[in-house]
């Protein structure tokens, strides 16, 4: 299992893959590889990207490795009847194309042993309000970079609200012009400068 | 000529939405003044703290930065519905020296307005004011794919955006085309990209500049001054001819003489040498 966490950690796919089929092979459960090695080693790199210790492209090819794993995983989890911890709805909003910041608060969450339903960039309110109904997320994170989308926000919120849709549903927003005033004055319940920092709030959200 | 255009006075940066707030002039005058002595030929300027504060921002920028120098400014905003007042109070403050001509000297043009797209509610507010102020504007390669699109998507987005200014009575020579920098960290290819981007464009049409930001080609990865100058020198390459940049970074400027000179865009290396005579290039 160390070995598999260094694999993720040093973002070698290839490895982690090879290593997951090795401990499956040795009877391990597929449930304790994901929870004691996956999560836990990606859990980690999201801290160190955090941190400063660890560079985006180090993130991205960890995030990419441990979805190898996942993948070999996944047959396996189904046949144990292993649910996700929770799920989560992630999108930039309507009128603003940028994605980076919403991946990688993704990339996060997917680490922390969540379900991400990414909706992609451009994305209007009803379409966050589809999402929610059908895949009862604890948590909805909205993204937007610029100041003339970022009003897009309050406007989502308020489709939500309209829809009946925003009780059940915790609202994270994040994104370069925003700020904790910006955040409260939409009644968004969490926001935070860093992007990998959302996965912290959804873990308390669910304890 | 290189066109350095000094970014920072964008309220992004939380001293300058500081000193927005206060409508602290001396800040402002101080940050045009410390860009001008680095090098910097145009001022950026972009006020967006909230929508509901950046016209305000905007036009009170413009015109501190009117009474303040004879520098051109860059109207900076994702809004195009806040450009043409910034313009306006601008020009209350500079209108008597306001050029009849698009130049004030040989290649650089007297206003600059960042950015126009080929989004409908950008291009038909923009379009008619770059036609009315005679002034340069930098023009994004943004078309459905976003941000991230590849080299051919966003090099078919850029010839069209160009073709459509020029049919509609605009200048090739008033376009600064923005190739669009995506992050380094993110794909291994994104520096080459652009690169590529402007030089295909500036291919097909002859007498297009080129301009771009940067600072994002380096996010997420450490020692981003050395990549973002690095990137600089590599983009002068491809035929880069304007940069939103920190002209207050020393190193940044000395990569920039430097690579001018070596790409044979400084005749007898004379800027290099002048930079050097002041002690720019080694101090």
């Amino acid at each position: 299992m160390d070995k598999l966490k260094t694999f993720v950690r040093t973002g070698d796919a290839p490895a982690v893959a090879k290593r997951v089929t090795e401990l499956l092979e040795d009877g391990q459960e597929a449930e304790a590889i994901l929870k004691e090695a996956l999560i836990p080693a990606m859990d980690e790199v999201g801290d160190l990207f955090q941190k400063g210790e660890y560079f985006l492209p180090e993130m991205l090819i960890a995030a990419r490795a441990m979805k190898q794993g996942i993948a070999v995983l996944r047959p396996k989890l189904v046949a144990e009847g292993v649910e996700p911890v929770a799920k989560v709805v992630i999108g930039t909003v309507k009128g603003d194309l940028h994605d980076i910041g919403k991946n990688l608060v993704g990339m996060a969450l997917e680490g922390a042993g969540f379900e991400v339903i990414d909706l992609g960039v451009d994305v209007p309110g009803d379409k966050f309000v589809a999402a929610i109904k059908e895949h009862e997320p604890v948590a909805l994170g909205i993204s937007a970079l610029l100041t003339t989308t970022m009003t897009a926000m309050k406007d989502i919120i308020a489709v939500i609200v309209e829809a009946g849709a925003r009780d059940g549903v915790k609202i994270m927003v994040g994104g370069a012009p925003l700020t904790q005033a910006y955040a409260d004055e939409i009644g968004a319940d969490y926001y935070s400068e860093t992007p990998t920092a959302g996965k912290e709030f959804v873990k308390g959200l669910i304890e | 000529m290189f066109l350095a255009i000094g970014e920072r006075l964008n309220a992004t940066r939380k001293s300058v939405a500081k000193a927005l707030g206060k409508r602290d002039a001396a800040f402002v005058r101080d940050e045009i003044d410390k860009q001008i002595s680095g090098g910097a030929s145009i001022i950026d300027l972009n006020g967006g703290t909230s929508p509901d504060q950046e016209p305000g921002n905007l036009a009170w920028l413009a015109n501190t930065a009117a009474a303040h120098c004879d520098v051109p400014i860059c109207v900076d905003s994702a809004n195009p519905e806040v450009i043409e007042a910034a313009i306006e109070a601008f020009l209350k403050v500079r209108k008597a020296s306001a050029p009849d001509a698009f130049e004030i000297q040989p290649g650089l043009p007297w206003l600059m307005i960042n950015s126009i797209t080929a989004d409908k509610e950008c291009y038909e507010v923009l379009l008619p004011l770059v036609k009315k102020y005679n002034c340069a504007v930098v023009a994004m390669c943004l078309g459905a794919g976003g941000a991230d699109a590849g080299v051919d998507a966003r090099i078919t987005s850029g010839t069209d955006l160009v073709a459509r200014m020029i049919s509609d009575g605009v200048g090739v020579e008033r376009i600064f085309i923005d190739p669009l920098v995506m992050p380094l960290g993110v794909d291994g290819q994104n520096a080459t990209a652009t690169a590529s981007v402007i030089k295909e464009l500036k291919r097909r049409y002859p007498g297009l500049r080129a301009a771009c930001g940067l600072s994002n080609i380096s996010l997420g990865l450490p020692a981003r001054s050395l990549l973002n100058r690095t990137f600089l020198a590599m983009l002068i390459g491809a035929g880069l001819d304007a940069a939103i940049m920190d002209t207050s970074d020393a190193g940044m400027m000395r990569s920039l003489w430097a690579a001018l000179a070596l790409n044979g865009k400084d005749d007898y290396c004379a800027d290099f040498i002048k930079a050097f005579r002041q002690g720019t290039l080694t101090k």
